[in-house]
Protein backbone atom coordinates (compact mmCIF):
# COMPACT_ATOMS: atom_id res chain seq x y z
CA UNK A 1 0.00 0.00 0.00
CA UNK A 2 2.47 1.99 0.91
CA UNK A 3 4.18 2.27 -2.54
CA UNK A 4 1.14 2.61 -4.31
CA UNK A 5 0.68 5.71 -2.20
CA UNK A 6 4.31 6.92 -3.11
CA UNK A 7 3.83 6.32 -7.16
CA UNK A 8 0.67 8.19 -7.06
CA UNK A 9 2.11 11.29 -4.77
CA UNK A 10 4.15 13.17 -7.26
CA UNK A 11 0.21 13.23 -10.13
CA UNK A 12 -1.49 13.74 -6.59
CA UNK A 13 0.46 16.54 -5.80
CA UNK A 14 0.36 18.05 -9.15
CA UNK A 15 -3.44 17.41 -9.17
CA UNK A 16 -3.48 19.71 -5.99
CA UNK A 17 -1.44 22.43 -7.73
CA UNK A 18 -4.00 22.61 -10.18
CA UNK A 19 -6.79 22.69 -8.11
CA UNK A 20 -5.15 25.28 -5.90
CA UNK A 21 -5.14 27.62 -9.09
CA UNK A 22 -7.83 26.46 -11.61
CA UNK A 23 -10.04 26.60 -8.71
CA UNK A 24 -9.91 30.02 -8.12
CA UNK A 25 -9.70 31.13 -11.77
CA UNK A 26 -12.94 28.98 -12.22
CA UNK A 27 -15.23 31.02 -10.00
CA UNK A 28 -13.95 34.52 -11.97
CA UNK A 29 -14.37 32.46 -15.19
CA UNK A 30 -17.42 31.84 -14.09
CA UNK A 31 -18.79 35.17 -12.97
CA UNK A 32 -17.99 36.53 -16.08
CA UNK A 33 -19.74 33.63 -17.96
CA UNK A 34 -17.40 33.29 -20.39
CA UNK A 35 -17.45 29.19 -19.67
CA UNK A 36 -15.95 29.07 -23.00
CA UNK A 37 -12.98 30.94 -22.55
CA UNK A 38 -10.59 28.51 -20.97
CA UNK A 39 -11.30 25.88 -23.64
CA UNK A 40 -10.55 28.06 -26.16
CA UNK A 41 -6.85 28.91 -24.26
CA UNK A 42 -6.28 25.86 -23.60
CA UNK A 43 -6.76 24.51 -27.13
CA UNK A 44 -4.47 27.76 -28.68
CA UNK A 45 -1.77 26.73 -25.72
CA UNK A 46 -2.07 23.27 -27.03
CA UNK A 47 -1.77 24.92 -30.82
CA UNK A 48 1.90 26.90 -29.60
CA UNK A 49 3.05 23.70 -28.18
CA UNK A 50 1.99 21.63 -31.60
CA UNK A 51 3.41 24.41 -33.66
CA UNK A 52 6.63 24.47 -31.69
CA UNK A 53 7.44 20.82 -33.16
CA UNK A 54 7.86 22.08 -36.44
CA UNK A 55 10.87 24.20 -35.05
CA UNK A 56 12.28 21.07 -33.38
CA UNK A 57 11.46 21.34 -29.92
CA UNK A 58 10.44 18.30 -28.17
CA UNK A 59 7.10 17.66 -25.94
CA UNK A 60 7.45 19.02 -22.54
CA UNK A 61 10.87 20.87 -23.60
CA UNK A 62 11.18 24.56 -22.51
CA UNK A 63 10.81 25.63 -26.16
CA UNK A 64 7.33 23.97 -26.38
CA UNK A 65 6.18 25.62 -23.17
CA UNK A 66 7.43 28.90 -24.40
CA UNK A 67 5.45 28.78 -27.69
CA UNK A 68 2.16 27.32 -25.61
CA UNK A 69 2.90 30.47 -23.66
CA UNK A 70 3.47 32.86 -26.32
CA UNK A 71 0.01 31.94 -27.73
CA UNK A 72 -1.44 32.81 -24.68
CA UNK A 73 -0.18 36.21 -24.49
CA UNK A 74 -1.69 37.03 -27.92
CA UNK A 75 -4.89 35.07 -26.77
CA UNK A 76 -5.31 36.83 -23.81
CA UNK A 77 -4.96 40.12 -26.15
CA UNK A 78 -7.67 39.53 -28.35
CA UNK A 79 -9.77 38.44 -25.52
CA UNK A 80 -8.89 41.82 -23.67
CA UNK A 81 -9.16 44.07 -26.59
CA UNK A 82 -12.82 42.10 -27.95
CA UNK A 83 -14.01 43.07 -24.39
CA UNK A 84 -16.92 45.68 -25.14
CA UNK A 85 -18.98 47.56 -22.34
CA UNK A 86 -22.31 47.64 -24.91
CA UNK A 87 -21.35 45.37 -27.39
CA UNK A 88 -23.09 43.99 -30.20
CA UNK A 89 -21.15 40.63 -30.44
CA UNK A 90 -21.24 38.79 -27.63
CA UNK A 91 -17.89 38.16 -26.39
CA UNK A 92 -18.51 34.37 -26.12
CA UNK A 93 -18.59 34.36 -29.83
CA UNK A 94 -14.77 35.19 -30.26
CA UNK A 95 -14.50 33.01 -27.74
CA UNK A 96 -15.63 29.78 -29.86
CA UNK A 97 -14.29 31.05 -32.99
CA UNK A 98 -11.20 31.17 -31.08
CA UNK A 99 -11.33 27.68 -29.63
CA UNK A 100 -12.43 26.19 -33.09
CA UNK A 101 -10.03 28.15 -35.42
CA UNK A 102 -7.16 26.70 -32.82
CA UNK A 103 -8.06 23.07 -32.82
CA UNK A 104 -8.66 23.05 -36.68
CA UNK A 105 -5.04 25.07 -36.90
CA UNK A 106 -3.67 22.14 -34.41
CA UNK A 107 -4.90 19.56 -37.11
CA UNK A 108 -3.20 21.63 -39.98
CA UNK A 109 0.05 21.63 -38.12
CA UNK A 110 0.20 17.89 -37.26
CA UNK A 111 -0.63 17.02 -40.50
CA UNK A 112 2.82 19.04 -41.48
CA UNK A 113 4.89 16.87 -39.04
CA UNK A 114 6.24 13.45 -39.79
CA UNK A 115 5.95 12.13 -35.95
CA UNK A 116 3.96 14.08 -32.92
CA UNK A 117 0.17 13.46 -34.12
CA UNK A 118 0.05 11.30 -30.87
CA UNK A 119 0.99 14.73 -28.89
CA UNK A 120 -2.60 16.18 -30.28
CA UNK A 121 -4.06 13.02 -28.32
CA UNK A 122 -1.72 13.73 -25.19
CA UNK A 123 -3.14 17.11 -25.11
CA UNK A 124 -6.29 16.32 -24.82
CA UNK A 125 -6.13 13.59 -22.37
CA UNK A 126 -3.09 14.83 -20.60
CA UNK A 127 -0.30 13.41 -18.80
CA UNK A 128 -0.95 13.65 -15.41
CA UNK A 129 0.57 9.79 -14.06
CA UNK A 130 4.02 10.86 -16.01
CA UNK A 131 4.14 13.72 -13.76
CA UNK A 132 8.15 14.52 -12.43
CA UNK A 133 8.88 16.21 -8.82
CA UNK A 134 10.28 19.14 -10.49
CA UNK A 135 7.48 19.88 -12.88
CA UNK A 136 5.07 19.76 -9.85
CA UNK A 137 7.77 22.27 -7.94
CA UNK A 138 8.17 24.61 -10.98
CA UNK A 139 4.17 24.46 -11.34
CA UNK A 140 3.87 25.01 -7.67
CA UNK A 141 6.30 28.26 -8.23
CA UNK A 142 4.05 29.59 -10.90
CA UNK A 143 1.16 29.17 -9.74
CA UNK A 144 1.82 30.74 -6.52
CA UNK A 145 3.19 34.45 -8.03
CA UNK A 146 0.16 34.01 -10.13
CA UNK A 147 -1.89 33.24 -6.66
CA UNK A 148 -0.15 36.40 -4.83
CA UNK A 149 -0.57 39.02 -7.75
CA UNK A 150 -4.53 37.91 -7.81
CA UNK A 151 -4.53 38.35 -4.27
CA UNK A 152 -2.98 41.50 -4.44
CA UNK A 153 -4.87 43.14 -7.09
CA UNK A 154 -8.05 41.27 -5.76
CA UNK A 155 -10.27 43.97 -5.33
CA UNK A 156 -10.04 45.15 -9.30
CA UNK A 157 -10.05 41.71 -9.96
CA UNK A 158 -13.35 41.10 -8.50
CA UNK A 159 -15.17 43.46 -8.85
CA UNK A 160 -14.75 43.31 -12.85
CA UNK A 161 -15.52 39.75 -12.59
CA UNK A 162 -18.78 40.33 -10.67
CA UNK A 163 -19.87 43.75 -11.63
CA UNK A 164 -18.14 45.10 -14.45
CA UNK A 165 -20.89 48.13 -15.30
CA UNK A 166 -19.61 48.97 -11.70
CA UNK A 167 -16.05 49.03 -12.83
CA UNK A 168 -16.57 51.29 -15.95
CA UNK A 169 -18.51 53.67 -14.06
CA UNK A 170 -15.54 53.41 -11.69
CA UNK A 171 -13.18 54.38 -13.99
CA UNK A 172 -11.52 51.48 -13.86
CA UNK A 173 -9.13 50.15 -16.90
CA UNK A 174 -11.59 47.28 -17.80
CA UNK A 175 -9.26 46.39 -21.29
CA UNK A 176 -5.92 46.76 -19.35
CA UNK A 177 -7.56 44.68 -16.22
CA UNK A 178 -9.18 41.83 -18.49
CA UNK A 179 -5.63 42.02 -20.27
CA UNK A 180 -3.60 41.17 -16.70
CA UNK A 181 -6.29 38.56 -15.97
CA UNK A 182 -6.05 36.66 -19.29
CA UNK A 183 -2.21 36.87 -18.96
CA UNK A 184 -1.71 35.60 -16.15
CA UNK A 185 -4.75 32.63 -16.54
CA UNK A 186 -2.78 32.13 -19.65
CA UNK A 187 -0.17 31.64 -17.92
CA UNK A 188 -1.91 29.04 -15.41
CA UNK A 189 -3.61 27.39 -18.57
CA UNK A 190 -0.06 27.17 -20.28
CA UNK A 191 1.39 24.90 -17.10
CA UNK A 192 -2.00 23.13 -16.66
CA UNK A 193 -2.30 21.78 -20.01
CA UNK A 194 1.07 20.41 -20.38
CA UNK A 195 0.41 18.37 -17.24
CA UNK A 196 -3.38 17.51 -17.46
CA UNK A 197 -4.45 18.15 -20.99
CA UNK A 198 -7.55 20.18 -22.56
CA UNK A 199 -10.13 17.87 -20.92
CA UNK A 200 -8.94 17.90 -17.32
CA UNK A 201 -8.40 21.87 -17.11
CA UNK A 202 -11.57 22.19 -18.16
CA UNK A 203 -12.88 20.47 -15.18
CA UNK A 204 -11.06 21.65 -12.85
CA UNK A 205 -11.70 24.79 -13.86
CA UNK A 206 -15.90 24.64 -13.88
CA UNK A 207 -16.58 21.40 -12.08
CA UNK A 208 -15.67 23.01 -8.26
CA UNK A 209 -16.87 26.53 -9.58
CA UNK A 210 -20.68 25.25 -10.21
CA UNK A 211 -20.44 24.02 -6.33
CA UNK A 212 -18.81 26.88 -4.86
CA UNK A 213 -21.13 29.84 -6.33
CA UNK A 214 -24.19 27.61 -6.08
CA UNK A 215 -23.17 27.28 -2.29
CA UNK A 216 -22.08 31.24 -1.58
CA UNK A 217 -21.82 34.37 -2.19
CA UNK A 218 -18.75 35.04 -0.53
CA UNK A 219 -14.88 34.42 -2.48
CA UNK A 220 -12.92 33.18 0.51
CA UNK A 221 -15.84 30.23 0.89
CA UNK A 222 -16.06 29.84 -2.59
CA UNK A 223 -12.57 29.51 -3.04
CA UNK A 224 -12.25 27.04 -0.41
CA UNK A 225 -15.18 24.86 -1.49
CA UNK A 226 -13.95 24.53 -4.95
CA UNK A 227 -10.40 23.37 -3.15
CA UNK A 228 -12.80 20.46 -1.34
CA UNK A 229 -14.50 19.45 -4.22
CA UNK A 230 -11.16 19.59 -6.54
CA UNK A 231 -8.90 17.83 -3.62
CA UNK A 232 -11.82 15.10 -3.26
CA UNK A 233 -12.14 14.16 -6.75
CA UNK A 234 -8.72 14.19 -7.43
CA UNK A 235 -7.96 11.76 -4.71
CA UNK A 236 -11.02 9.85 -5.72
CA UNK A 237 -10.29 9.66 -9.84
CA UNK A 238 -6.76 8.36 -8.72
CA UNK A 239 -8.30 6.02 -6.24
CA UNK A 240 -10.45 4.79 -9.00
CA UNK A 241 -7.59 4.63 -12.06
CA UNK A 242 -5.61 2.25 -9.63
CA UNK A 243 -7.96 0.30 -7.90
CA UNK A 244 -10.09 -0.13 -11.51
CA UNK A 245 -7.76 0.15 -13.84
CA UNK A 246 -9.09 3.19 -15.37
CA UNK A 247 -7.05 6.17 -17.16
CA UNK A 248 -6.06 8.63 -14.47
CA UNK A 249 -7.17 11.85 -16.89
CA UNK A 250 -10.36 10.74 -17.44
CA UNK A 251 -11.24 9.16 -13.81
CA UNK A 252 -10.64 12.55 -12.53
CA UNK A 253 -12.87 13.98 -14.84
CA UNK A 254 -15.56 11.96 -14.29
CA UNK A 255 -15.32 11.79 -10.63
CA UNK A 256 -15.71 15.82 -11.18
CA UNK A 257 -18.70 15.23 -12.80
CA UNK A 258 -20.11 12.90 -10.62
CA UNK A 259 -19.40 15.01 -7.46
CA UNK A 260 -21.65 17.69 -9.49
CA UNK A 261 -24.12 15.51 -10.28
CA UNK A 262 -23.91 14.34 -6.31
CA UNK A 263 -24.33 17.84 -5.19
CA UNK A 264 -27.33 18.42 -7.56
CA UNK A 265 -28.93 16.13 -6.10
CA UNK A 266 -28.55 16.69 -2.91
CA UNK A 267 -28.56 20.14 -2.89
CA UNK A 268 -31.79 20.85 -1.41
CA UNK A 269 -30.63 19.23 1.60
CA UNK A 270 -26.99 21.54 1.43
CA UNK A 271 -26.95 24.75 3.22
CA UNK A 272 -26.24 27.49 1.57
CA UNK A 273 -24.29 30.74 3.15
CA UNK A 274 -24.93 34.03 1.84
CA UNK A 275 -23.28 36.93 2.40
CA UNK A 276 -21.40 39.87 0.86
CA UNK A 277 -19.23 38.71 -2.50
CA UNK A 278 -16.49 41.51 -1.83
CA UNK B 1 25.38 -15.93 -47.12
CA UNK B 2 28.56 -16.51 -49.28
CA UNK B 3 28.46 -19.99 -47.68
CA UNK B 4 25.07 -21.28 -47.76
CA UNK B 5 23.38 -18.72 -50.17
CA UNK B 6 19.84 -16.68 -49.53
CA UNK B 7 17.79 -19.29 -50.95
CA UNK B 8 19.27 -21.50 -47.66
CA UNK B 9 19.03 -19.12 -45.33
CA UNK B 10 15.65 -16.98 -46.04
CA UNK B 11 13.41 -20.13 -45.21
CA UNK B 12 15.20 -20.46 -41.58
CA UNK B 13 15.15 -17.58 -40.54
CA UNK B 14 11.05 -16.98 -41.41
CA UNK B 15 10.49 -20.17 -39.60
CA UNK B 16 13.06 -18.63 -36.61
CA UNK B 17 15.51 -21.77 -37.09
CA UNK B 18 17.99 -19.63 -38.48
CA UNK B 19 19.91 -18.69 -35.27
CA UNK B 20 19.72 -22.66 -33.69
CA UNK B 21 20.72 -24.09 -37.29
CA UNK B 22 23.96 -21.77 -37.47
CA UNK B 23 24.94 -22.85 -33.83
CA UNK B 24 24.65 -26.62 -34.80
CA UNK B 25 26.57 -26.57 -37.88
CA UNK B 26 30.29 -26.02 -38.39
CA UNK B 27 32.45 -24.68 -41.34
CA UNK B 28 36.28 -25.05 -41.01
CA UNK B 29 36.09 -26.03 -37.90
CA UNK B 30 34.20 -23.15 -36.69
CA UNK B 31 30.42 -23.21 -35.84
CA UNK B 32 28.33 -21.08 -38.58
CA UNK B 33 26.96 -18.29 -35.97
CA UNK B 34 30.78 -17.00 -35.93
CA UNK B 35 30.22 -16.18 -39.55
CA UNK B 36 26.86 -14.58 -39.41
CA UNK B 37 27.00 -10.89 -40.24
CA UNK B 38 24.88 -8.09 -41.22
CA UNK B 39 21.67 -7.15 -38.97
CA UNK B 40 21.47 -10.67 -37.45
CA UNK B 41 24.74 -10.98 -36.58
CA UNK B 42 24.76 -7.63 -34.82
CA UNK B 43 21.11 -8.43 -33.48
CA UNK B 44 22.81 -11.54 -31.64
CA UNK B 45 24.01 -8.66 -28.48
CA UNK B 46 20.25 -8.84 -28.05
CA UNK B 47 18.91 -11.97 -29.32
CA UNK B 48 16.47 -13.97 -26.62
CA UNK B 49 16.63 -10.88 -24.44
CA UNK B 50 13.81 -9.30 -22.71
CA UNK B 51 12.31 -5.74 -23.60
CA UNK B 52 8.98 -3.57 -22.60
CA UNK B 53 7.92 -1.97 -25.29
CA UNK B 54 5.79 1.30 -25.99
CA UNK B 55 3.43 0.06 -27.54
CA UNK B 56 2.76 -3.61 -30.14
CA UNK B 57 4.57 -2.01 -32.44
CA UNK B 58 7.34 -3.94 -33.40
CA UNK B 59 6.12 -7.78 -34.04
CA UNK B 60 7.86 -8.34 -36.88
CA UNK B 61 10.84 -7.08 -35.91
CA UNK B 62 10.60 -9.04 -32.37
CA UNK B 63 10.02 -11.77 -33.87
CA UNK B 64 13.07 -12.15 -36.50
CA UNK B 65 15.56 -10.55 -34.00
CA UNK B 66 14.03 -12.91 -31.21
CA UNK B 67 13.62 -10.23 -28.83
CA UNK B 68 10.79 -11.24 -26.27
CA UNK B 69 8.50 -7.80 -25.19
CA UNK B 70 7.45 -9.01 -21.87
CA UNK B 71 5.11 -5.64 -21.09
CA UNK B 72 3.67 -2.86 -23.29
CA UNK B 73 3.54 1.04 -21.59
CA UNK B 74 -0.13 1.62 -23.37
CA UNK B 75 -1.56 -1.84 -23.67
CA UNK B 76 -4.26 -0.07 -25.79
CA UNK B 77 -4.09 1.49 -28.93
CA UNK B 78 -5.42 5.24 -28.41
CA UNK B 79 -6.17 5.06 -24.46
CA UNK B 80 -3.83 6.30 -21.77
CA UNK B 81 -2.79 3.88 -19.09
CA UNK B 82 -4.21 3.66 -16.18
CA UNK B 83 -2.28 3.84 -12.52
CA UNK B 84 -2.46 0.33 -11.68
CA UNK B 85 -0.80 -0.94 -15.72
CA UNK B 86 1.91 1.63 -15.00
CA UNK B 87 2.37 0.70 -11.08
CA UNK B 88 2.71 -2.92 -12.14
CA UNK B 89 4.72 -2.20 -15.20
CA UNK B 90 7.36 -0.58 -12.85
CA UNK B 91 7.37 -3.05 -10.69
CA UNK B 92 7.99 -5.84 -13.14
CA UNK B 93 10.75 -4.18 -14.82
CA UNK B 94 12.48 -3.68 -11.85
CA UNK B 95 11.87 -7.45 -10.70
CA UNK B 96 12.57 -8.76 -13.73
CA UNK B 97 15.68 -6.20 -14.02
CA UNK B 98 14.25 -5.30 -17.76
CA UNK B 99 17.19 -3.10 -19.11
CA UNK B 100 15.66 -1.48 -22.13
CA UNK B 101 12.77 0.08 -23.16
CA UNK B 102 11.51 0.49 -26.73
CA UNK B 103 9.54 3.19 -27.97
CA UNK B 104 8.73 5.03 -31.35
CA UNK B 105 9.78 8.26 -31.50
CA UNK B 106 6.09 9.56 -32.31
CA UNK B 107 5.14 8.57 -28.63
CA UNK B 108 5.96 11.16 -26.12
CA UNK B 109 9.50 11.30 -24.72
CA UNK B 110 8.39 12.22 -21.38
CA UNK B 111 6.52 8.44 -20.66
CA UNK B 112 9.49 6.75 -22.03
CA UNK B 113 11.80 8.76 -19.89
CA UNK B 114 10.09 8.76 -16.60
CA UNK B 115 9.86 4.66 -17.33
CA UNK B 116 13.74 4.85 -17.57
CA UNK B 117 14.37 6.99 -14.67
CA UNK B 118 12.08 5.19 -12.13
CA UNK B 119 13.31 2.17 -13.26
CA UNK B 120 16.88 2.77 -14.37
CA UNK B 121 16.06 0.92 -17.52
CA UNK B 122 17.56 2.35 -20.83
CA UNK B 123 15.14 3.93 -23.23
CA UNK B 124 16.10 3.09 -27.17
CA UNK B 125 13.41 5.75 -28.37
CA UNK B 126 13.98 5.66 -32.42
CA UNK B 127 11.53 6.36 -35.42
CA UNK B 128 9.00 3.84 -36.99
CA UNK B 129 9.14 5.07 -40.20
CA UNK B 130 11.55 6.34 -43.13
CA UNK B 131 11.33 10.12 -43.77
CA UNK B 132 13.13 11.26 -40.17
CA UNK B 133 16.31 12.31 -39.89
CA UNK B 134 18.60 9.54 -39.53
CA UNK B 135 16.44 7.07 -41.11
CA UNK B 136 16.15 7.88 -44.96
CA UNK B 137 15.30 4.73 -46.41
CA UNK B 138 14.53 1.44 -44.88
CA UNK B 139 17.95 0.45 -44.91
CA UNK B 140 19.25 2.87 -42.61
CA UNK B 141 16.09 2.57 -40.35
CA UNK B 142 16.81 -1.29 -39.74
CA UNK B 143 20.31 0.24 -39.04
CA UNK B 144 19.28 2.28 -36.93
CA UNK B 145 17.12 -0.29 -34.54
CA UNK B 146 19.37 -2.48 -34.82
CA UNK B 147 22.35 -0.48 -33.94
CA UNK B 148 20.60 2.04 -30.95
CA UNK B 149 19.30 -1.18 -29.42
CA UNK B 150 22.71 -3.35 -29.57
CA UNK B 151 24.18 0.11 -28.01
CA UNK B 152 21.50 -0.35 -24.95
CA UNK B 153 22.23 -3.56 -24.36
CA UNK B 154 26.03 -3.67 -24.32
CA UNK B 155 25.33 -1.05 -22.11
Amino acid sequence: MLDVLSFLAAPFAACLVLVGILGYFGIHVLRREVIFVDLALAQIVAFGAIASFLFGHEPGSAGSFAFGLGAAVLDAAIFAWTRMRRGRVPQEAVIGITYVVASAATILVADRLPEHAEHVKELMSGAILWVTWGTVLRDLLICAAVGAIHYALRRRFIIISEDPERAFEDGLSVRWWDFLFYLTFGLVITVAVEVAGVLMVFAYLVAPAIIAIATSDRWPRRIAIAWAVGLAASALGLFASYQWDLPSGPAIVCSLGALLLLFTGLRRWLPRVDGSWS
Amino acid sequence: MAILGAETLDPLARQGKLIAFLESQEYQGEKLIGRLDGWLGRGLAFRDRQIVAYHKNWIYFTELFGLEVVETVEPKPGIPPSARHVKALIDHIRAEDIQVLLAATYFSPRQVEAIAERTGCRAVRVPLGTGIEGADDYFALVDLWVNRLAEAFEG
